[in-house]
């Protein structure tokens, strides 16, 4: 079972360590979590982001256009791995009691 | 692979067109692959390039004077219309029947969803902007409703027309008013598919009438008057065009 699925998330967290394309954004995704992404779900998420204001097109390489997570990106990145974290110690506390 | 794009509405095609190619031409193009673009592309267009709800709603109002129009013509069609060739008549009777109380079952729905939001909009400011509209739409409502009750006293004729002219105006005037409120508000994605559906059942309805109106001619070719058949018409195709007019406008629009 994947950790996370949640394609804006795991967008983000690729694009914390710096811009990337689409093409890098999946293998660096498929490789951090485990999770292949299909090619619309992956412009879908982006799409929104980019709506959002949590990431910005940088100018394009070819065909090819990079994205960065932006300030509000970063924020909300941050307050999404928060929520894990809480999510991660409450099962681990929870497990840890039953056994 | 640009015919899987056609998947997704022009506008996007047009901002993320070239590098979603660009991606596809990098991956195996798996039927999964090819099922994934497809759900996206649609999803696009169902969010994205729908009518705006707001237009559907001035849409909705025009096409229902050509709804209401059509029902008083059709009332007792079935006495011109012989017993056996009443079959495809009545399909499209009830075909029209069936869509429009989807249709208003749509717009309803979609007053209702957005509600709660309108009215926390009124408690925050809103009512600055929206008073004027809403308490003119009451009054034009006020004076029709004065006007029906003065037709069912005395039948007259005179009055049977004002009363038919400020119901008109006051079908408008809360068009305007919800068309107002609608602006301030933020659509939900609900909204999209219901402006669709409205799209769709008026479609529907203005095909099945035209079906209707050719099998019932058939045989009386004067029960529907040229000046009943002039305001179904108008009102029907005027109220079409204004939520494809919508739909084109918001497909061509500036992507970012």
């Amino acid at each position: 079972m994947a950790a996370v699925n949640n394609p804006s998330l795991l967008i983000l967290t690729s694009l914390s360590s710096g811009p990337k394309h689409g093409h890098a954004l999946l293998l660096d995704i498929e490789s951090f979590a485990d999770v292949r992404l299909g090619p619309g779900t992956l412009y879908g998420a982006i799409t929104r982001l980019e709506e959002q204001g949590l990431i910005e097109p940088l100018d394009p390489e070819d065909r090819r256009r990079p994205y960065r997570i932006t300030a509000a990106g970063t924020m909300t990145l941050a307050a999404s791995l928060e929520g894990l974290r809480r999510i991660v110690r409450t099962g681990t506390t929870r497990l840890a009691a039953a056994t | 692979m640009k015919l899987l794009l056609r998947a997704y509405p022009r506008r996007w095609r047009e901002r993320y067109g070239e590098e979603l190619l660009a991606l596809l031409e990098t991956e195996p193009l798996t039927w999964r692959v090819r099922a994934d673009v497809l759900r996206s592309g649609l999803g696009e267009r169902l969010r994205g390039s729908g009518p705006a709800p707001r237009r559907v709603l001035w849409a909705w109002s025009l096409f229902v004077i050509g709804g209401i129009a059509f029902q008083k013509t059709s009332e007792h069609w079935q006495v011109v219309v012989p017993g056996p060739d009443r079959a495809v008549p009545t399909a499209a009777f009830d075909t029209v029947q069936v869509a429009a109380a989807i249709g208003s079952a749509a717009v309803l729905a979609g007053v209702a969803l957005a509600f709660p939001a309108f009215l926390r909009d009124l408690r925050s400011g809103g009512w600055t902007a929206l008073g004027r509209p809403i308490v003119l739409a009451s009054a034009v409502t006020s004076v029709a409703a004065g006007a029906l009750v003065a037709v069912a006293l005395d039948h007259d004729i005179v009055t049977a027309s004002i009363f038919i002219i400020f119901a008109v105006v006051s079908l408008f005037a809360w068009t305007r008013a919800a068309a107002l409120a609608a602006r301030r508000l933020q659509p939900l994605r609900v909204h999209r598919h219901l402006a669709l559906t409205v799209t769709a059942t008026m479609v529907a309805i203005t095909i099945a009438a035209a079906v209707w109106f050719a099998s019932v001619t058939a045989h009386a070719p004067s029960f529907v008057g040229a000046e009943q058949l002039a305001v179904i018409t108008t009102f029907m195709a005027a109220g079409i065009a204004v939520a494809a007019t919508g739909a084109r406008a918001e497909g061509r629009g500036p992507a970012a």
